[in-house]
């Protein structure tokens, strides 16, 4: 299955709608804070999200990498599933 | 200017019920929560009381308070945001959603400078803070443990028992600063609703509730706002137990006894020290009498006078005298213009500890003689400390507006011969006066009347 049509994916575009709280068209391509409008304090909720929700802890020196959903997608299926 | 202040709205969530309305049935009804406290705070301390009232929590998502929410805010947050969109309803005032993505709403036709938030709290987001240091404090050293463990095969099991001790939350959270700051129930509730007005927070300790309304009819009533959300709200909860034994090393808890349920007995004389409530939250809606009518709200009860004194003595005891405490309820009867005669009911501070009952009770007979209906709410919830005050002015207000008093439980040998109300009954009560004491000496008092149109 390709990335764009991954579980993981689904399960990424769901927490980002809780937590955006918005009817958002969400690519994966989208940029979180450009495209999306993700402020920081939405960063913060969505990285505990991810976290929970996938059950691993993401380091502080890999946040910055996070920025597309695509990358998301990307980091979680290489360092957050068993 | 000199206005009337009148309450048109209630919230509240007890450690007895959720809602205003299943809290003082379940308090017309005896329908207490006293639990032994968990075992697990018994691997840190020996403890002389033992049980506490714990909270039900209620269903944040009942107002759209979100599961993400739920990790941004202290619990001090959530149970007040939740009961003042009780009381808001309650009160009929209608608000829109005006931002989805933050989930925040203006109150209508109001103009939202003169709408303001008072909250009062005694100790603020003090389990995130605790939560938040924990993983702080102990994060690296269970590290640590785990490879002593790892190398060390023969001692793994001592040092997993260690481990088992130092409980840490999963992070610390990035919004703790936000989570701990004592202002942060009153500045989400202004948050949450687009409120512009005066937003002050208020620490009296146990009196903060009572002080906090003290302070929004006070606001209402000079003009400074049209509308105030008020109240009190406390949550004193941790993984250890530590904040319960800082009350119970004080002495300051009940003991016991064999049947836990007849542990708190305010102003009876085997009482020994108050019921830990875990916490909880009360809100009143507060408004110019003439702007409620203009918008043809209920009026559920007339805010008459609010009055303060401090013991200026001891940072932990009443003092004995019981001065402060007479003139503060002089005080608030004089601003009223009402006689002793002429309250009906007092709705005490009435903690079950030594000194209070016995301070309070003797005030009262003083200024009032024997016939004052006179009960204390915390006999039925225990004392949820900063939230106290407001849930027993919801309690006050609801006895007005549902004529009928609730029962001082476990009352059999008073500490005077005064009029506590033994079993729940009808009384038509027009004035209530509602009193808070509170650590550092803070004395307030409030008077609550049925409305005289």
């Amino acid at each position: 299955m390709s990335e764009k049509n991954s579980d993981t994916f689904e399960k990424v575009k769901e927490i980002i709608s809780q937590v955006l709280r918005d009817d958002l068209d969400i690519k994966y391509e989208s940029h979180l804070q450009e495209d999306l409008g993700a402020e920081s304090i939405d960063i913060m909720s969505l990285l505990i999200e991810f976290e929970d929700q996938f059950g691993k802890e993401i380091p502080d020196e890999d946040i910055p990498k996070l920025l597309t959903v695509g990358n998301i997608v990307q980091y979680i299926d290489a360092n957050l599933k068993d | 200017m000199n206005r009337r202040v009148v309450v048109t709205g209630l919230g509240a969530v007890s450690s007895n019920g959720i809602g205003a309305e299943e809290f003082f049935n379940n308090c017309l009804n005896d329908k207490v929560n006293v639990q032994y406290i968990p075992d697990q705070w018994r691997k840190y301390s020996s403890f002389n009381c033992g049980i506490w009232s714990p909270l039900i929590e209620p269903d944040y998502s009942k107002y759209g308070i979100t599961d993400i929410e739920k990790k941004q805010f202290d619990k001090t947050t959530l149970l007040a945001l939740y009961s003042t969109f009780e009381a808001l309803d309650h009160a009929g005032v209608k608000y829109s959603l005006v931002d989805k993505k933050r989930g925040s709403y203006s109150i209508d036709n109001v103009d939202p400078f003169k709408v303001g938030v008072v909250i009062g709290t005694g100790i603020g987001g003090v389990e995130s803070l605790i939560s938040s240091y924990s993983f702080q404090i102990l994060n690296n050293a269970k590290k640590k443990l785990n490879d002593i463990k790892n190398d060390n095969p023969g001692i793994a099991d001592d040092v997993q028992n260690v481990d088992d001790l130092l409980i840490k939350a999963k992070r610390f959270s990035p919004f703790a600063v936000s989570m701990i700051m004592g202002n942060a129930s009153a500045a989400n509730i202004g948050i949450r609703f687009g409120l512009n007005g005066m937003n002050k927070t208020v620490s009296a300790a146990c009196a903060s509730g009572t002080a906090a309304i003290g302070y929004a009819y006070e606001a209402v009533k000079s003009g400074k706002l049209d509308m105030a959300v008020s109240g009190g709200v406390e949550y004193l909860y941790d993984e250890y137990g530590g904040l319960y034994f800082g009350f119970d090393s004080l002495k300051a808890l009940c003991r016991a006894g064999d049947i836990i349920e007849e542990a708190n007995r305010p102003f009876d004389k085997a009482r020994t020290g108050f019921l830990y409530s875990q916490g909880g939250s009360g809100i009143l809606i507060l408004e110019d009498y003439d702007s409620a009518i203009k918008r043809g709200a209920t009026i559920h009860a007339e805010i008459k006078s609010f009055a303060e004194t401090n013991d200026a003595h001891n940072i932990m005891m009443i003092e004995k005298s019981g001065k402060c405490i007479e003139r503060v309820i002089v005080d608030v009867m004089k601003q009223a213009g009402i006689q002793p005669k002429e309250v009906d009911y007092i709705n005490t501070h009435g903690t079950a500890t030594e000194l209070n009952d016995e301070v309070e009770s003797a005030a009262i007979e003083k200024i009032f003689g024997d016939k004052v209906l006179i009960n204390s709410t915390k006999s039925l919830i225990g004392h949820s400390f900063g939230a106290s005050g407001a849930l027993e002015a919801v309690i006050s207000v609801m006895s007005i507006t549902k004529k009928k008093v609730h029962l001082n439980r476990n009352i059999k040998d008073p500490v005077r011969d005064l009029n506590f109300v033994r079993e729940s009954t009808d009384a038509h009560i027009k004035t209530v006066l509602s009193e808070s004491f509170g650590f550092g000496g803070h004395n307030t008092a409030i008077i609550f009347t049925e409305v005289q149109s």
